[in-house]
């Protein structure tokens, strides 16, 4: 089972990314009001997450080793247009207490469908020692 | 010594034996040295990178300024409202908004970054134990607000439970600051 869970929530309503760890837990989630994201050192933006997700399940391998994670996502915010974000935290911070000895699952869910909503991860030891 | 890099022993090589190690007293190779196996030994290291981190070490003040690295590459690319923010020793996050910015964003990491917060987070990162203590905490901060959470329930599943999202990751992240205040 994991123990952390982390989601940017995006500004504009247009995307949101779950991302958790551990067991493979089906995340399905509502949120019926807006909401201000605060997890993970600056994800201060507005969005809001009133539709039912799809959830698409990205299965990595473990990252032991790594020191650290990092989420790309790029999301459509009205009025700015595209914004790329990345969230990168240290790997223990992802980690499962002893499932793989890291990143199990990552959840995305584009909730409304727009389709212009990207979704990337990947190991920022990336280069190799992954 | 990087407090998790892995270690790689390494079996001495016994130069110079010759015949003689043959005949010696049914001794096994010693192992005479360990190497360490460094965090960013697979990334490359601009001289930039190479600037902040000559000394082994990547701090706080070191990432910051390979963020800001990112920031000044993102303008020269066309992407002048790149900002960042940080709750180190946790996490830090980036927003760069414009068309396309992925692989401009990629190419100033790989330049200015990569190395850099590779190293700072193996050399600064929480350890297990502080990230259990952090989840812990924050499962309490759910509890002690009327949240009805299963005692085996993970904080990562827990906060899926809780109606106020905003109040859940309030409390990860007042907890991973109680653990290990912010830098």
């Amino acid at each position: 089972m994991s123990n952390i869970g982390k989601r940017l929530l995006t500004a504009g309503a247009a995307t949101i990314v779950v991302l958790t760890l551990g067991a493979g837990v089906a995340v399905a989630h509502n949120h019926s009001s807006g909401f201000t994201e605060t997890t993970g050192g600056g994800c201060t933006k507005r969005g809001q997450h009133n539709q039912s997700d799809t959830i698409i399940n990205a299965t990595t391998t473990a990252v032991s080793g790594c020191s650290q994670v990092q989420v790309k996502v790029c999301r459509f915010v009205s009025g700015t247009g595209n914004v790329l974000s990345t969230h990168t935290a240290a790997t223990q911070a992802f980690k499962t207490h002893s499932n793989n000895g890291g990143l199990d699952h990552l959840y995305y869910s584009d909730h409304n469908g727009l389709g212009s909503a990207w979704f990337g991860f990947r190991l920022s030891d990336h280069a190799g020692s992954c | 010594m990087m407090r998790a890099a892995r270690r790689v022993l390494l079996v001495a090589i016994f130069a110079g034996c010759g015949s003689a190690c043959a005949n010696s007293d049914n001794s096994s190779p010693e192992l005479t040295s360990e190497v360490q196996e460094s965090p960013v030994q697979n990334i490359p290291v601009s001289a930039f990178e190479e600037s902040l981190i000559a000394d082994g070490t990547a701090s706080a003040v070191d990432l910051d300024a390979a963020l800001e690295g990112v920031v000044a590459c993102l303008d020269s690319k066309g992407y002048p409202s790149a900002t960042y923010e940080l709750h180190l020793p946790w996490d830090y996050s980036m927003d760069v908004p414009g068309e396309g910015a992925d692989a401009a964003h990629t190419a100033c990491e790989a330049e200015y970054l990569d190395a850099v917060s590779a190293l700072y987070f193996d050399q600064n990162g929480p350890t297990d134990d502080e990230n259990a203590a952090a989840n812990a905490l924050a499962l309490e901060c759910l509890r002690e607000a009327g949240n009805s959470i299963p005692e085996d329930m993970e904080f990562s599943d827990a906060m899926f439970l809780v109606d106020d999202f905003e109040f859940a990751t309030q409390c990860l992240v007042q907890a991973q600051d109680e653990v290990r205040p912010p830098e």
